[in-house]
């Protein structure tokens, strides 16, 4: 038998001071493993992005040879031979008198550089002065690990006498570090020095592209009948389901789909962007369908009833009100997608977007790939240019994620909900 | 059921129409499996306050809307009967919804204003409904509306504010106004005074007892007093059922069911 008439001791005396004391401690405790928690969380992503910045930042420089360049024939040549031989007369007018071998000068330079030169000498105009030439992977490791002590282990196969001209050339002020803007102007080579992330950054534009304008039309659409006009029974219970699951398969699965309708059926071209596109708006379309329905559910039914009372139709209460007070929401949940869709390259590879591609693809049906395949292109590739590539290219990816993401915070904050 | 026939107190204008502006005949209500009302009839005249009372959970609200078939809204929700507004059934096929709320407009238990400005609010009503050709009638609309809803002097320097700032007597006040904007016949309340304290509860029915030359109203109130105060006519539910309705002073002076009895005298409810 419970005792009715008891009445509970009043909360005093040195057991309830213990009490309390422990209750105290408790608080304290979970405040600290949060703390802790949050601590790793920081610390990680910080060593992520320290080690990210170290190894990445000599990307975004590369040693440039200063050559005097002196033109004064009537005719300009014609094939590389002759830029060659040119080049080597340039870059052996600074040295003095060796005995250096025709050979071991010219593999100093990028292999780029008689297009450089054919460009300057293009006109047949008498030319005198210097000019900035790009060097060989070589040298910029070499004079990286020199001036900038990093790469440290990078072996060099530099001859003897190619680094008696570097040291010579080096004497002379005519090695110099420049601001690499063919990293951003360029696309993908197999010259590290030369070889930048332009054409993976068109292609990755151009994949989002195709993959908002599917997915976003299509996911609104849905989610819009599913939270406002679907009738509730079985069948729409079972879809619900369905598309929260979609959301949660592995992306290659998306990447096999798109293999198989988009490229067998549908017969996109093969690494085309809009076959990745299209693939990477079905891997975001639950994405956009689950946030954009969550938005609207948050719109009170109150203002839905206020609309219908006043005989508003259900288009006019969907368009005059719910759309425009969950339109944050919605366009919140599109951008997480987005930066989803960015990230995203497994199901790319399915598609066989992993090509080597030079040239940025001038329509969607060209072959095109996107930043993080790039990445992982680059990141097997052993030499030590490419692996600051990696590096640099992944700071790159990761400014445009945060790029997005505060986006999306601005957008959250500017749009507070308002009843 | 009993059906009333209009009589007047002494000293009230007796009213001119002898067709009620609403006929209910064994009208019943479920959700899903669940009866909410059970053959209910009644007539309510036009041109006065019909308050609907009863115990929480007695189906007034529900009943109330059936008369603008916001039901509808409800999927489990289904209905058996008609309903008559002049003379018409508003459940017959082919009945346009719209327009039938329209012309029975409604304010809700909790201030519902859109997030909007107030002038937005009150002009939605006209907006959608294509009543006015210009800006310049419109604005009169809206002037009007607010004027009768009592609001407009204490907004008329700030129609272009956010509704969501008023409080929430005048925020009530502002949802009569969009109501009033479409020109209503009829205006249904459910339980308006419930979220507003004291003060902004006696400016809402005093705003009642002057529409009601205007419209017809019908009230649905928990608050016995309140029905006693605005109402002329007054319908009690109980568990779904019509128990009794007529004039307002003589069902709370003289009620013939037990139940409307034990109700007033505070046995139940």
């Amino acid at each position: 038998m419970m005792d009715i008439d008891r009445i509970p001791a009043p909360l005093k005396g040195p057991q309830v001071t213990r009490q309390l004391a422990r209750r105290h401690r408790a608080d304290m405790r979970f405040r600290l493993y949060g703390l802790i928690s949050i601590g790793l969380a920081f610390s990680f992503i910080l060593l992520l992005m320290g080690t990210l910045i170290i190894k990445g930042w000599p990307a975004f420089i590369r040693t440039e040879i200063k050559l005097p360049v002196a033109f004064n024939s009537a005719s300009t040549p014609q094939d590389q031979e002759n830029y060659d031989r040119l080049l080597n007369q340039f870059i052996k007018k600074p040295l003095s008198e060796g005995a250096y071998d025709n050979k071991s000068l010219l593999p100093l330079l990028s292999a780029q550089s008689y297009q450089q030169l054919r460009i300057l000498l293009v006109d047949g105009n008498p030319l005198n002065k210097d000019v900035h030439f790009k060097a060989s992977s070589e040298v910029d490791t070499w004079l990286k690990t020199r001036r900038l002590n990093v790469n440290k282990h990078a072996l060099t196969s530099l001859t003897p006498p190619q680094l008696d001209a570097l040291y010579a050339l080096e004497k002379a002020g005519r090695l110099c570090f420049a601001f690499n803007h063919s990293f951003f102007t360029r696309g993908d080579s197999q010259e590290p020095e030369i070889a930048g992330i332009y054409a993976a950054l068109i292609g990755s534009l151009m994949t989002l592209s195709v993959a908002i304008v599917f997915a976003f039309p299509v996911g609104l659409g849905a989610a819009l009948y599913l939270s406002e006009f679907a009738p509730r029974n079985k069948f729409f219970e079972l879809l619900e389901i369905n598309i929260n699951n979609l959301a949660a398969i592995p992306t290659i699965i998306f990447g096999l789909l798109g293999l198989a309708f988009f490229l067998n059926i549908l017969k996109i071209p093969r690494s085309a962007s809009l076959a990745g596109g299209l693939t990477l708006g079905l891997v975001i379309l639950p994405i956009i369908i689950i946030s954009s329905k969550t938005a609207l559910k948050t719109v009170p039914m109150t203002i839905r009833f206020g609309a219908l009372a006043l005989g508003a139709s259900q288009v006019q209460t969907l368009f005059h009100h719910i759309l425009p007070l969950s339109m944050p929401g919605i366009l919140t949940g599109t951008l997480l997608g987005i930066v989803r869709a960015l990230g995203e390259s497994a199901p790319l590879l399915m598609l066989g977007m992993v090509a080597f591609i030079v040239d940025p693809p001038k329509s969607l049906l060209e072959p095109a790939t996107v930043l993080p395949i790039q990445i992982f292109v680059w990141a097997k590739n052993p030499t030590a240019g490419f692996v600051e590539n990696t590096s640099a290219a992944t700071l790159v990816l990761l400014l445009f994620l945060l790029l997005l993401n505060s986006i999306i915070v601005l957008l959250r904050r500017r749009f507070e909900r308002k009843w | 059921m009993v059906i009333y026939t209009p009589a007047c107190p002494a000293g009230t204008r007796p009213p001119k129409e002898s067709k009620p502006k609403f006929s209910v005949r064994d009208l019943d209500l479920f959700y899903g499996s669940k009866k909410a009302l059970s053959s209910v009839t009644l007539k309510i005249p036009q041109g006065q306050v019909t308050a609907l009372i009863g115990p929480s959970g007695c189906g007034k609200s529900s009943f109330l809307r059936c008369l603008n078939r916001m039901n509808d809204l409800n999927p489990l929700a289904r209905i058996a009967g008609s309903v008559f507004l002049d003379g018409d059934d508003i459940y017959a096929q082919g009945v346009d919804v719209v327009q039938l709320r329209a012309r029975v407009g409604m304010v809700f238990q909790k201030p519902n204003p859109f997030p909007k400005s107030i002038y937005d609010n009150v002009a939605y009503g006209p907006r959608i409904h294509g009543l006015t050709k210009s800006r310049h009638e419109l604005d009169a609309i809206v002037i009007d509306s607010l004027q009768k809803a009592g609001l407009y002097k204490e907004v008329s320097d700030s129609l272009e504010g956010p509704a969501l700032r008023l409080s929430g007597g005048q925020q009530q006040r502002l949802c009569i106004a969009r109501a009033i904007a479409v020109s209503p016949e009829v205006i249904l309340m459910d339980e308006p005074c419930s979220a507003l304290d004291p003060v902004a509860t006696a400016k809402v029915e005093g705003l009642i007892d002057s529409l009601r030359h205007q419209y017809t109203i019908v009230i649905v109130t928990h608050n016995m007093q309140q029905a006693g105060r605005v109402a002329q006519k007054t319908a009690f539910f109980h568990m779904g059922e019509l128990v009794e309705s007529g004039d307002t002073g003589n069902l709370f002076t003289n009620p013939k069911d037990v139940r409307t009895q034990g109700y007033l005298t505070g046995r139940f409810g």
